[in-house]
């Protein structure tokens, strides 16, 4: 009888049976006897010793289960069971997460850009159906088809959403990289270009309105919230709001203030405006948020939820069973939003604000980039419908740390595009498990991991790799998240050559 | 004790009688035997799963994973003792369900910290907010509250004055109004726990500290008061500028937050 897990992981191979059936038969007598089975004597080919191998072979099949069946109940097993030929049997863990802890895997995600397309005067205007514009960019080759119909006008621009043509994280191409069509239209020319702000998240019960009136791209990321304390109208000075600003480094409110026609936070401006005569344009508890700057990117990609991350989900189902909300419970939220919107939101760090009392600071992230305006909002609004009135929960993007590097790699003759692709997208998944804040102790991005990448994927040699600059590890701060300039193609930093 | 298996194929309705006889009988009772201990071992791995099963059959082994996916890790007699019996144990992670439902109150963190090793009782383990409220467990594990704290002389109301009867508190912050803050007070030795990197007992309370904590609450950290010696703020009697004070004094000391 089994006394332990570790007993009942191991796999018994058929020699492994035999042999304990070889013993047993060894200890077992010869019915109405003393005698035993004369064991020793049965030679290799013999009947007794050939029908005992028949035997055990077909109780292998059985042994196989076992362990399978016994890590299928324990998340931090049920994530890494293999079968007999070494791969990974991923159903085990989402059986597990869909049985007993009601949670379906995260799917990978589709990655969305807003694309700007111009036409010339002359050509226009164009009128094309879903998916009949393909755009790409000619850096990574990333195909983009347009979500819904688009009309260009002539001498003019439209900016519409396309949705990369497979998921994953590599579709996450940086602004201004997508700048070609597959289909080709005279005249007609395409970017995925920044904007001053995102686009905003809009929770306006009254008349008002309110639009972005800076045109300069921001270097300073951050999200802008405005939030109406008092509810009235612009033009006889009776609506307040407070504005609060979520940076990597912390959060920021001012107010609250009377409302006026024109707002600005540092090099956003803003235009405020009273709706209807008679009306009430804002009212109290209504929401305006923004991110600076905007990212064409409205939805980033990201691979299929990696089976440790549903583990740690389903683990925090347990503190998620509590009547106030703790930790855990917050980041469980987190991730549902994520999942059940389709977010890509693959990062949550939750800690205790030291700048407004009682409130949760909650920073989230994507695979390898930071979070964008519309998932902040997203999540927030997910949080705040959740808390009690006395409760709070500030959410904001992680801040951003690009991560750069440089060095050599040597490649045999005719893999350097192999070599590349695979180690691109080995350091993307590597950066895309890397925690907010970095891995402990100290917070850091490896460099070994980067020569890694590179030597699993087939290079002949690395030499002088640095990350931003250093040949050593890069340390991000708490709230900090790794991300990558050129997303797709990060190799082409390194300075690549091919020997024979 | 003989398996189905092995009664089945020992006996005459198992195969041709040819099979059987005085050899063929006990030849096929080991392969019988032999399968009904793998049944056995697939039964195993399935009560495995449960933690009174896993208890009942001494895996030890399964209770530890069923405590890591639970977040329970195995208490003891002592902050890093690990003895909980395997019983007591699968008992605890069977009730996961109503402790993790107290997450976030003083009320399971108390009752967690006490599960580790961490002392109860009066003179046990006390949380102390901003506010001036205490929280112990007394022996049965229910909550105790009370407000044992002195008067504050700096210690502002809403109007963010300092009214002429002064508020009681623990003060954690330099801003009178940061409720969210709370501390732990030991009021007795931990002689495992101290402040040193690596702690075991220490990296213990931080990292319960953080599971159970409620959102939005800071943690300050926590200082261990032997009787006989003083903190500030505890014991309450105490006053600035008491002769005979001094920081550190007979086994006081502060264990940092994480």
């Amino acid at each position: 009888m089994a006394t332990t897990l570790e007993d009942l992981l191991q796999t018994r191979t058929r020699a492994t049976i035999e042999a304990l059936l070889m013993a047993s038969l060894q200890e077992a007598t010869i019915e109405g006897t003393t005698e035993r089975f004369p064991v020793t004597d049965w030679a290799p080919g013999s009947f007794e010793r050939t029908t005992l191998k028949m035997i055990a072979t077909g109780l292998v099949d059985r042994e196989d289960v076992i362990p399978m069946l016994t890590a299928g109940g324990f998340l931090g097993l049920a994530q890494s069971i293999t079968d007999a030929e070494g791969n990974l049997v991923e159903g085990w863990m989402e059986l597990l997460a869909a049985r007993n802890y009601a949670l379906d895997r995260i799917e990978a995600v589709f990655a969305i850009q807003l694309l700007t397309l111009t036409c010339t005067a002359g050509p226009g205007p164009y009128t094309r159906a879903a998916g009949e514009i393909v755009a790409f960019s000619p850096s990574t080759g990333n195909r983009y088809r347009n979500v819904s119909s688009v009309t260009i006008p002539d001498s003019g621009s439209v900016t519409a959403q396309f949705k990369a043509e497979s998921p994953g994280l590599g579709y996450n191409d940086a602004a201004g990289s997508i700048i070609a069509m597959v289909t080709p239209m005279p005249g007609v020319s395409v970017i995925n270009a920044p904007t001053p702000a995102g686009v905003p998240a809009n929770f306006i019960t009254g008349t008002g309105t309110i639009a972005v009136t800076s045109t300069a791209i921001s270097t300073s990321l951050r999200t802008v919230k405005l939030t109406f304390t008092a509810s009235g109208r612009i033009d006889d000075g009776s609506a307040k709001m407070t504005c609060t600003v979520y940076t990597g480094a912390g959060t920021t409110v001012t107010g609250p203030s009377t409302v006026n026609a024109t707002f600005t936070q540092g090099d956003l401006a803003l235009a405020l405006a009273d709706g209807t005569a008679g009306t009430q344009s804002f009212n109290a508890g209504d929401e305006w948020i923004v991110g600076v700057p905007g990212t064409p990117l409205l939805q980033a990609g990201a691979e299929k939820e990696p089976l440790d991350s549903l583990a740690a989900r389903c683990s925090n189902r347990w503190p998620a069973l509590a009547d106030v909300p703790t930790v855990g419970r917050f980041e469980s939220w987190v991730m549902d939003c994520s999942r059940s919107s389709s977010l890509g939101i693959t990062k949550v760090k939750s800690s205790p604000s030291l700048t407004v009392a009682g409130i949760e600071d909650i920073l989230i992230a994507g695979a390898t980039a930071t979070a964008t305006p519309a998932q902040v909002a997203a999540v927030q609004g997910h949080l705040d419908v959740r808390l009690s009135q006395i409760e709070g929960a500030a959410v904001a993007a992680a801040e951003a740390r690009p991560i750069t590097m440089s060095g050599q790699v040597k490649c045999k003759r005719g893999t350097t595009s192999a070599v590349q692709a695979a180690s691109d997208l080995a350091w993307e998944r590597y950066l895309a498990l890397l925690p907010i804040g970095g891995s402990d102790p100290g917070g850091l991005v490896i460099l070994a991991e980067l020569e890694q990448c590179l030597m699993d994927a087939g290079a002949y040699n690395v030499s002088g790799l640095t990350l931003n600059g250093i040949s050593g590890d890069v340390a991000l701060t708490k709230v900090q998240c790794a991300t990558i300039a050129s997303n797709g193609t990060p190799m082409l930093a390194l300075t690549w050559q091919e020997v024979s | 004790m003989s398996g189905p298996f092995e009664n089945w194929m020992s006996g005459p309705g198992f195969g041709p009688n040819w099979m059987h006889g005085p050899v063929g009988t006990a030849y096929w009772k080991v392969v019988g035997a032999m399968i009904d201990q793998q049944t056995s071992r697939m039964k195993a791995g399935m009560r495995a799963r449960f933690p009174l099963e896993a208890a009942e059959l001494g895996m030890s082994d399964a209770l530890e994973e069923l405590g890591k996916d639970r977040k329970l890790p195995r208490g003891g007699t002592y902050p890093g003792a690990e003895d909980q019996s395997d019983a007591n144990y699968g008992l605890r992670l069977h009730g996961a369900w109503d402790a993790w439902a107290k997450g976030g109150t003083p009320l399971g963190l108390l009752r967690e910290l006490s599960d580790l090793g961490f002392p109860t009782g009066a003179t046990g383990t006390m949380i102390a907010n901003h506010i001036g409220m205490a929280y112990t467990l007394d022996g049965s594990s229910n909550l105790v509250i009370s407000k044992p704290f002195s008067a504050c002389v700096n210690r502002t109301d809403l109007t963010e004055q300092v009214p002429s009867v002064k508020l009681h508190g623990f003060t954690l912050d330099a801003r009178d109004w940061f409720y969210s803050h709370f501390a732990i007070l030991f009021l007795q030795d931990i002689p495992t726990l101290d402040n040193s990197t690596g702690n075991p007992a220490k990296s213990i309370l931080n990292a319960v500290v953080k599971r159970w904590r409620c959102g939005g609450a800071i943690y300050n950290g926590a200082s261990v008061v032997p009787s006989g010696s003083k903190v500030w703020g505890w014991p309450t009697t105490m006053k600035w500028g008491d002769t005979g004070l001094k920081w550190g004094a007979n086994g006081a000391r502060f264990i940092d937050p994480e």
